[in-house]
């Protein structure tokens, strides 16, 4: 049996260690090869390893056989160099700046692990099956609903996105007063009409985008001194503003 | 030994600098270099024959280190068999196979045969 001071690892970890090791060992002979007539690289690499495999209820974890201790397991890992086409073919794309690892939102771990395990590492993969109808239900014995996952995927991704004011102005040129809030990611959502309310009074928005929201008040709605202007951009972006005329 | 615990190197402030494996034992990359430094020419000077390494299989009982961090990461140490005596107690020999090619020839007649 494995004692205490043998720690366990996972597959995942010792594969990721052997192909760094590997590719530093091609580096290394790749420099080496430069002074030199004929060039070798290294194809394959494979381990035997005696060991004593363990499952904690989620987890499949190795202890490395010691001296001494006997009935321990086999694993053999083979490690096979491939070409950058075949890498492309068979490998998903990384996960991009714009992209939302699931990882990072805010879901139970349970659902994560189920997701992990159907091959969906990113919100992109998830709204992939979406837009081909997986029923996601089904497929993962109702552990994970789409629907459940939407409001979660899409706060994470304001999340990424998130709004900022960078000036706010009065014009009086035409008919009634127009607020005019400038920044960043303001309307971002073009399912979701932005709502503004101006010192607890609904107000008129007259245009909106990402840059720019005009919202129209009536004349005496701005007072002198302190105003309150709340904006409701989408379901995950409320902000409150006070402005002083 | 084929697994030892974690180790990790300290700094004079007292900072760990990461963990470090037997010094018996190479990193598994420069091990594997070690094992695949090959001219790759052999040369009977009597019969005036030369031959050109192709493919080399290699498969040997190695001995690991193997340190894992609290974070889960893995690093690799090996080293070939470090000692012959039989004793009651053997350490764990794994099997490590490893296939070497050539990949460019650029050997010509009178080129590299000084």
């Amino acid at each position: 049996m494995a004692t205490a001071s043998n720690k366990a690892w996972n597959l995942e970890s010792f594969i990721d260690s052997l192909v760094i090791e590997l590719d530093k060992a091609r580096e290394t002979l790749a420099v080496k090869a430069i002074n030199r007539p004929l060039t070798y690289t290294v194809k394959d690499v494979g381990l035997d390893l005696h060991l004593f495999p363990t499952f904690n209820g989620d987890d499949v974890k190795f202890v490395t056989a010691q001296p001494g201790q006997s009935g321990a397991s086999k694993l053999s890992i083979q490690l096979g160099s491939i070409t950058d086409q075949q890498i492309r073919q068979t490998s998903k794309e990384p996960i991009t700046k714009d992209s939302v690892a699931i990882e990072s939102i805010d879901i139970d771990r349970e659902t994560k692990k189920t997701l992990r395990k159907m091959g969906v590492s990113s919100v992109n993969d998830l709204e992939k099956l979406e837009k081909k109808n997986v029923d996601l239900e089904k497929v993962s014995n109702k552990k994970v609903n789409y629907k459940n996952l939407a409001d979660v995927i899409n706060k994470s991704k304001r999340g990424n996105r998130p709004p900022s004011v960078g000036k706010v102005s009065l014009s009086l040129s035409t008919g009634n007063p127009v607020l005019i809030v400038e920044g960043d990611n303001l309307h971002v959502d073009k399912k979701f009409a932005p709502v503004a309310v101006v010192n607890d009074k609904l107000a008129n928005i007259i245009a909106s985008d990402p840059k720019q929201l005009m919202i129209e008040v009536k004349p005496n709605a701005i007072l002198s001194g302190k105003n309150e202007l709340v904006m409701t951009l989408d379901p995950y972006a409320i902000f409150k503003l006070e402005i002083n005329n | 030994m084929a697994s030892i615990e974690n180790d990790q190197a300290r700094l004079p402030d007292g900072s760990a600098e990461g963990p470090v494996i037997d010094e018996a034992m190479l990193e598994m990359g420069e091990f594997i270099v070690q094992m695949s430094d090959f001219e790759g020419h052999l040369f009977d000077p009597d019969s005036l024959t030369s031959f050109q390494l192709e493919e080399v299989d290699l498969s040997m009982p190695v001995q690991l280190d193997l340190l894992v961090q609290d974070d889960g990461e893995v690093t690799l140490g090996s080293s070939p068999p470090l000692y012959y005596a039989d004793t009651t107690i053997m350490p764990v020999f794994h099997q490590m196979k490893v296939k070497i090619r050539v990949t460019k020839k650029e050997m010509t007649h009178g080129h590299g045969l000084k």
